[in-house]
């Protein structure tokens, strides 16, 4: 007999931003549209001055750093200390201490593109304190597992900015097939010189922060931290805790296309398959998570799929508020759907209501009252045509 | 538990001078293979994995990637800080793409025209079996006509250096390559319930790619009724172990 797959939701959450170490710093800066970015210093002669980025603060970073344990503090990685502190900061939002029970067995899925960027980037300068530090990146996973006492599977899951929302969708799929009941899933990506390198080789960084989906949009902020869910099957549940959400569905896909941009065709398609795998229609949709990276091809692309197909949709883009955490920009996003069906409001995109394309219901201002709340969707896409997309679900 | 058939199943190993920038050994027809559009800009493990992928002729709309790789991209990742630093204003806008983390990936789903379920998975020492458990998962479940893994490293000089921190063991390049399609041929079982005690023995051999060539061709060699088995020991307690059975 056929068993229907196990629900699951999500019931911890945890984040490290430039908003801060916690949610409600997080949450107050995507509600007022507040950002914290300043400027990087030029990395290479290619890089013209005065590009912008977000970086985690430096008391955030500090407090991170005594919340882990003695052998993450030694080698000081900053995508470890991120994801681990994250995670640690979920499990006890969820209820739990590291080595309980419901942990012991749990999987850790941590996306990233970077991975431990800042360790391959000091053993290739020949320089810094990390030059003797591991750096191949299911250590950012083992490191988690290590933090929450998790012994289950654990791996780290590389596809670019969509990373972390792949990651969801490994997670999802696992808890469903049943490998574990609990899981500590989500994304990190710290500063990378060669990531900011890269992007200024594209000429996709730069002086004026990212403005999703403004007329004039023109550059990607890039920015670091980690972002961790704890979900758990409808069995594991505890009865005195109420979940944020559940996950529906994330649907990945590739477009086959460009290294590069993104194809209308593909994205169009990770959104089918995500309202196919989650059993809803478009109409159902009452907010939108966009990838919104300001870029002018991944801005155009969505905003033409929200018009055609979720003209109602309350649409938002964190990334002019806390920038674009790269392969943990989906774990923001997640992060923020969990928390707009628990208040009911969708925070705004900060960019001016006369700048935004036309007819995209975008989210502007002030925050979007929206009590009735049921589902919430979050985009994340990727250089190398990589698509993934998660629905939630208010709790019942 | 997922039922699957088993088409080809194929390797490329490079052989390793370690004080050589480029391995060699490599296939005669390579390039005839890959091409050599942009390849100036592509690392090792990018051209090992097209030269898998598009030596074998069966490709559909819709298949799964997996790809499972302790180091994957390194070389390009390392080259690309190198070279800012050289070339500074003169630095070519093709570095980037291929050199990401996803970038072999990326490459490999472009001239397939795979545009199913994709991914990079790193397990460390359980990658092998945690590769495998993404790419059948997507022929059940998720329903992709097909679903293709690439499990291994071409070690850098970096590479080299990192896996050699974590312990004395072998450390060849390889990549394994196998295509699965849905069918009743053979079931794996999986198990990831973790190891009463940590792991304490390094892994003999460092690079998954042999482990899976090892269980795949085993499982074709198997008769009716016949099963083989690859169990992996991770960081703390973590284990993976399938048992692949022949139907």
């Amino acid at each position: 007999m056929h068993q229907k797959p196990a629900r699951v939701f999500v019931t911890g959450l945890g984040i490290i931003s430039p908003a801060g170490d916690d949610l409600a710093a997080f949450w107050a800066d995507l509600v007022a549209g507040r950002n914290r970015f300043a400027e990087l210093a030029p990395l290479y002669a290619g890089m013209k001055p005065g590009v912008l980025g977000g970086r985690v603060p430096p008391r955030a970073r500090a407090h991170a750093l005594a919340i882990v344990d003695e052998q993450t503090r030694a080698v000081p990685r900053a995508a470890s200390v991120f994801a681990e502190y994250a995670a640690l900061a979920a499990v006890r939002d969820a209820g739990l201490r590291p080595g309980d029970d419901v942990l012991s067995g749990a999987l850790v899925c941590i996306g990233s593109s970077d991975g431990q960027a800042d360790a391959l980037e000091d053993l290739v300068a020949g320089r810094g304190q990390l030059t003797a530090a591991r750096f191949a990146a299911h250590s950012i996973a083992d490191g988690v597992a290590r933090q929450v006492g998790a012994a289950g599977p654990a791996f780290t899951v590389q596809n670019t900015c969509a990373s972390a929302n792949v990651a969801l969708s490994c997670a999802l799929e696992m808890l469903r097939a049943g490998v574990a009941d609990t899981a500590v899933v989500g994304g990190c990506d710290a500063y990378s010189e060669k990531n900011i390198i890269g992007f200024s080789s594209l000429h996709a960084v730069g002086p004026v922060p990212c403005r999703p989906f403004a007329v004039d949009r023109r550059y990607v902020t890039p920015s670091e931290g980690a972002g961790v869910l704890v979900l758990q099957t409808e069995r594991s549940l505890r009865s005195d805790r109420q979940p944020y959400a559940e996950v529906l569905a994330v649907a990945v896909n590739n477009d086959a296309r460009h290294p590069t941009a993104p194809d209308m065709n593909g994205v169009a398609a990770c959104h089918r398959l995500a309202l196919r795998q989650a059993e809803v229609g478009a109409d159902d949709i009452s907010a939108v998570l966009a990838h919104g990276t300001g870029t002018r091809m991944n801005d155009e692309i969505e905003a033409a799929i929200f018009r055609a197909d979720y003209p109602l949709a309350a649409v938002t883009a964190i990334k002019g508020t806390v920038g674009h955490l790269m392969g943990a920009a989906g774990a923001a996003g997640a992060v923020t759907a969990c928390l707009c069906l628990r208040f009911g409001q969708v925070p705004p995109t900060a960019v001016d209501a006369d700048a935004v394309e036309p007819d995209v219901n975008l989210v502007v201002g002030a925050p979007r009252r929206l009590p009735g709340l049921r589902y919430v969707q979050s985009n994340a896409f990727g250089f190398g045509g990589n698509n993934a997309i998660a629905i939630f679900r208010r709790p019942e | 538990m997922f039922h699957f058939n088993l088409g080809h199943v194929t390797e490329c190993v490079p052989a390793h001078d370690e004080s050589a920038a480029d391995p060699s050994g490599l296939p005669p027809d390579l390039y005839d293979v890959i091409g050599t559009v942009g390849d100036d800009f592509r690392d090792w493990f990018t051209r090992v994995c097209l030269y898998l992928v598009l030596r074998t002729e069966t490709s559909c709309p819709g298949e799964t990637v997996v790809i499972g790789t302790e180091y994957g991209n390194t070389a390009a990742l390392a080259r690309l800080q190198r070279e800012a630093a050289v070339q500074g204003r003169r630095l070519s806008a093709q570095y980037f793409p291929n050199a990401t983390s996803g970038s072999a990936s990326a490459f490999v789903n472009i001239r397939l025209g795979a545009t199913g379920r994709n991914m990079t998975v790193n397990a460390g020492a359980n990658t092998p079996v945690l590769a495998l458990w993404q790419a059948l998962v997507a022929l059940g479940p998720i329903g992709a006509p097909a679903s293709r893994l690439l499990v291994g490293d071409v070690y850098s000089a970096e590479a080299r250096q990192d896996a050699g921190r974590a312990g004395p063991h072998r450390c060849r390049s390889g990549v394994s390559h196998a295509i699965f399609e849905p069918g009743d041929d053979y079931v794996a079982e999986f198990d990831f319930r973790p190891a009463v005690e940590p792991s304490g023995e390094p892994v003999a051999e460092r690079n998954g790619a042999f482990a899976v060539l090892e269980l795949l061709h085993g499982a074709g060699a198997l008769a009716p009724g016949e099963e083989t088995h690859l169990e992996c020991r991770g960081a703390g307690r973590q284990r993976a172990r399938v048992v692949v059975r022949r139907c």
